[in-house]
């Protein structure tokens, strides 16, 4: 199975507002700054890439035997 | 007409033109013979299927075990009848057996409506889900949260019905990072309440190896009869058996089910069990946008402390900054800070490559990385930073800060030229 969809939406929104909360509430030097700037837009960006590029996939579970199932491709 | 037959007819078997009836006319002539030889009647049968239309017309069937008669209801006897019907109830209708000339169909035209008691399916509904309330079943304290952020999910629904297209193009447009796992049941008939039970079975077994969040039961609107397999009790235990949360979306607004009360979730419909289970993306992407500005415009006015502390490093240090080189870099400040705002409200394509310059350019300014190339600032012991060699006294004890730490020294001698 491809994993295309790596992208943890739930763990990179978190990851982000740590680095607003950082930023906003800490003194910090420039280049911390800018470091956090950098990690905070980058993150932004793929969350907002991933969420665009994402291709909904369906799939049906079929039984092949009582223990055994398969995943096959399912259109809508 | 007939020179178009091939011979198919016997030109003798024609009829004669009088003998053919128009459609209309045949639906006419039958109206009034089911209305003449009928009259005014009373029929006794469990309520499905209604719908009221726009106009406030209701529209039902009429049933019993094997055999079903439409009826309507127009809203000019609507307030004269006794109750209103709703689905499952037991009523004894008074009305006219009439054909509805437009479509060929023969319906009773309802003007009086008495209840008899609940339905066959209705009393069922009520009694079992008495029991499970009784039971627990349906307690609060037992529902799981249905996760804000799932990965996959399992839907159990008839993969040829409305409901999984609904639910699949809900999910597509908000939130298409998620996997979707149909489990294929039917959902009405018979057989339906085994499999829905089992594939709740089925999806919790398998829904570590799939990596399932959650399920969703669903299908979308129909009769009493057809939501039945919902209001099973081997789907109600599966329900609550299950370990991964379960959405339940099944009919229309109006329609309530066992699995409803059991399910972590009840929504409306299987539209909404697709909103209920994923987030908006568009949401998100607000969300995004707004720290992404908060990012920004802190940054910025760091920067712009900065910029006020450069300033003091010149006034009050007298750094040996050629001033001249201070106000460049004050100006270039200026464009820096504007050229952060202006990124915030690019889209996010070539930012990095220009934060990566502005981190160059802006640790330039940085006083620290003044320090950082071997520029210092030496204070006298009112701690006063010393610019002139005429601040100082031989045998005054300075203070020199560097990048990193200090240097304590005494003045040995101090001259206008080295």
């Amino acid at each position: 199975m491809s994993e295309e969809n790596e992208l943890d939406v739930e763990d990179d929104l978190g990851k982000l507002e740590d680095i607003v909360e950082e930023l906003e509430n800490e003194q910090l030097d420039l280049e911390r700054s800018i470091e956090l700037f950098e990690q905070g837009v980058k993150l932004a960006e793929g969350i907002k890439k991933g969420l665009s590029e994402a291709e909904f996939k369906l799939k049906k579970v079929v039984e092949s035997s009582d223990l055994d199932f398969e995943a096959e491709d399912f259109n809508l | 007409m007939n020179q178009a037959n091939f011979g198919l007819f016997d030109s003798n078997d024609k009829p004669d033109e009088d003998e053919i009836y128009s459609v209309a006319q045949l639906n006419k002539e039958a109206r009034y013979l089911l209305e003449e030889s009928f009259g005014s009647i009373w029929v006794e049968g469990e309520v499905s299927n209604l719908h009221v239309s726009s106009a406030g017309h209701q529209y039902f069937t009429l049933k019993e075990e094997d055999s079903e008669i439409d009826a309507v209801m127009f809203s000019g006897d609507k307030s004269k009848a006794e109750v209103s019907p709703e689905d499952g109830m037991a009523l004894l209708a008074k009305g006219t057996l009439t054909v509805y000339e437009k479509r060929g169909r023969y319906q009773l035209r309802v003007r009086d409506l008495k209840e008899i008691g609940e339905g066959e399916l209705q009393k069922r509904f009520q009694k079992l889900k008495k029991e499970l309330k009784k039971e627990g079943l349906f307690e609060e304290s037992h529902k799981k949260r249905v996760p804000r952020f799932p990965d996959a999910i399992g839907i159990i629904t008839s993969p040829a019905g409305a409901a999984i297209r609904d639910i699949g193009s809900t999910i597509a447009e908000r939130f298409p990072l998620i996997k979707g796992y149909v489990f294929p049941v039917k959902v009405q008939g018979e057989e339906a309440a085994g499999e829905i039970s089992n594939a709740v079975k089925k999806a919790n077994d398998i829904g570590d190896e799939l990596g399932l969040d959650a399920l969703i039961v669903s299908r979308g609107g129909g009769s009493l009869e057809d939501l039945w397999p919902f209001n099973e009790e081997t789907v109600a235990r599966a329900i609550y058996d299950s370990r991964l949360p379960v959405v339940s979306g099944v009919g229309h607004e109006v329609d309530f089910t066992i699995s409803d009360f059991v399910a972590d979730r009840r929504v409306p419909t299987p539209t909404a069990a697709g909103k209920e289970i994923v987030p908006e993306g568009v949401e998100i992407e607000n969300r995004v946008d707004l720290m992404t500005d908060k990012i920004v415009n802190t940054v910025i006015s760091s920067c712009r402390e900065k910029e006020r502390d450069l300033g003091r490093l010149k006034g009050s240090f007298g750094l040996r900054i050629p001033f001249r080189k201070y106000e460049d870099r004050s100006q270039e400040f200026d464009e820096l800070s504007q050229e952060l705002v202006e990124a915030a409200g690019e889209v996010f394509t070539e930012r990095t490559d220009l934060i990566e310059s502005l981190v160059d350019r802006l640790s330039l300014a940085n006083p620290t990385s003044l320090l950082k190339k071997g520029y210092s600032v030496t204070y006298d012991e009112e701690g006063k930073a010393v610019t002139s060699y005429t601040d100082v006294e031989e045998g005054e004890n300075l203070k020199t800060r560097l990048f990193k730490g200090i240097i304590r020294s005494v003045v040995t001698g101090a001259d206008e030229n080295e």
